[in-house]
């Protein structure tokens, strides 16, 4: 039990937005079919179950729409604050440390300590990869999840083209699209917005205790300090 | 995803798609004259529309619609819940029902980007 409780205690940052993430995700399904049904009846069609919605490309294209741009964001975040700066934010670099850092600072081959991971201390490709591997996880969830996206985005949008009586298209046709462009380019622009916001207001804001924020008494120009 | 295309050729394949199997029965009804066969292969809206339109019983009106003589199925397209087949001699587009398949639209005529000039439609 007291294992239990500090697993739960370790781990509930990740633990909390699981069980948040399921919970927004079965309630998006539940929101997502009414909408479905809703215009069927509208239709003088058929209504769904809720089975059949969840494995529809009309569920699919709307979840995975959202997915792509979050990993996007994240490893724009991710690449992109190795070279940028920010001055005053917590959530960039010190001002002098631009760039991917010296051996020594990261700790890699002759530099890592006897607790590093392996990849990072026996070097060579190995090292190289893993000295990448967040920023190509999360590149390769992006790309998988654009493509799913453009997949069931394209079943989706040819159903909508039957219901109207219109030809079908290509899926090369579907990803030049304003349809396809629209839903990417919509959710870009909102994870931008607030990833770039976030690093600004940090500059003049603050969050006690949050380690997304300087301490609330720093001063609005120290940069690469977190609370 | 969802999206199965079959093109089939025109020595006549057997589909083993429910949508393409109703549309060959439905284009078989109005070859024979069934029209009470074809009129059951309708969608609701698209029965209610023929006997509005006609005044008249689905079964007394359907035959008299202009829809021409087709045989095989050329090209199904499905997704979701709605399919086009496009038959040798016309053009339809159907939707699932609770019982099945059903033609939605039929004597349809491309008119590029717009949709279709059909002239039985719900």
């Amino acid at each position: 039990m007291t294992r239990v409780r500090g697993f739960v205690r370790t781990n509930s940052l990740s633990l909390v937005f699981g069980v948040l993430f399921l919970g927004a995700l079965v309630g998006q399904a539940f929101a997502g079919l009414a909408e479905f049904n809703d215009g069927q009846v509208a239709d003088g069609l058929a209504t769904i179950s809720f089975g059949r919605y969840v494995t529809s490309a009309d569920f699919a294209v709307d979840v995975t729409e959202n997915w792509q741009s979050e990993y996007l964001q994240f490893l724009l975040y991710i690449v992109l604050t190795v070279w940028l700066v920010q001055r005053g934010s917590p959530e960039s670099k010190p001002l002098d440390q631009a760039g991917r850092e010296s051996d020594e600072d990261q700790k890699v081959g002759a530099y890592a300590g006897p607790d590093s991971p392996h990849w990072a201390k026996v070097g060579g490709v190995r090292t190289r990869i893993y000295s990448s591997s967040l920023g190509l996880v999360m590149g390769a969830v992006f790309l998988a999840c654009w493509l799913v996206q453009s997949v069931a985005g394209w079943s989706a949008y040819n159903e909508q083209r039957l219901k109207q009586l219109q030809d079908p298209q290509s899926w090369l046709s579907y990803v030049g699209s304003a349809d396809f462009w629209s839903r990417s380019l919509q959710n870009w622009q909102s994870e931008l917005l607030a990833v770039g916001s976030m690093a600004v207001f940090s500059i003049y804001l603050r969050q006690r205790g949050s380690p997304e924020s300087k301490p609330v008494g720093t001063a609005h120009d120290a940069t690469g300090i977190e609370g | 995803m969802g999206a199965i295309v079959l093109a089939v050729s025109s020595c006549g394949s057997k589909l083993p798609e429910a949508p393409a199997a109703v549309a060959d029965r439905f284009y078989h009804a109005i070859a024979v004259h069934d029209a009470a066969a074809a009129c059951g292969l309708l969608g609701p809206q698209t029965r209610h529309e023929v006997e509005q339109s006609a005044q008249a019983s689905c079964a007394a009106a359907i035959l008299d619609q202009d829809i021409p003589a087709a045989d095989s199925v050329v090209e199904l397209r499905k997704y979701g819940t709605h399919a086009y087949a496009r038959m040798n001699g016309d053009t339809a587009f159907l939707a699932e029902f609770g019982d099945g398949w059903k033609i939605v639209a039929a004597a349809c005529t491309s008119q590029d980007q717009l949709p279709y000039d059909c002239k039985v439609k719900g």
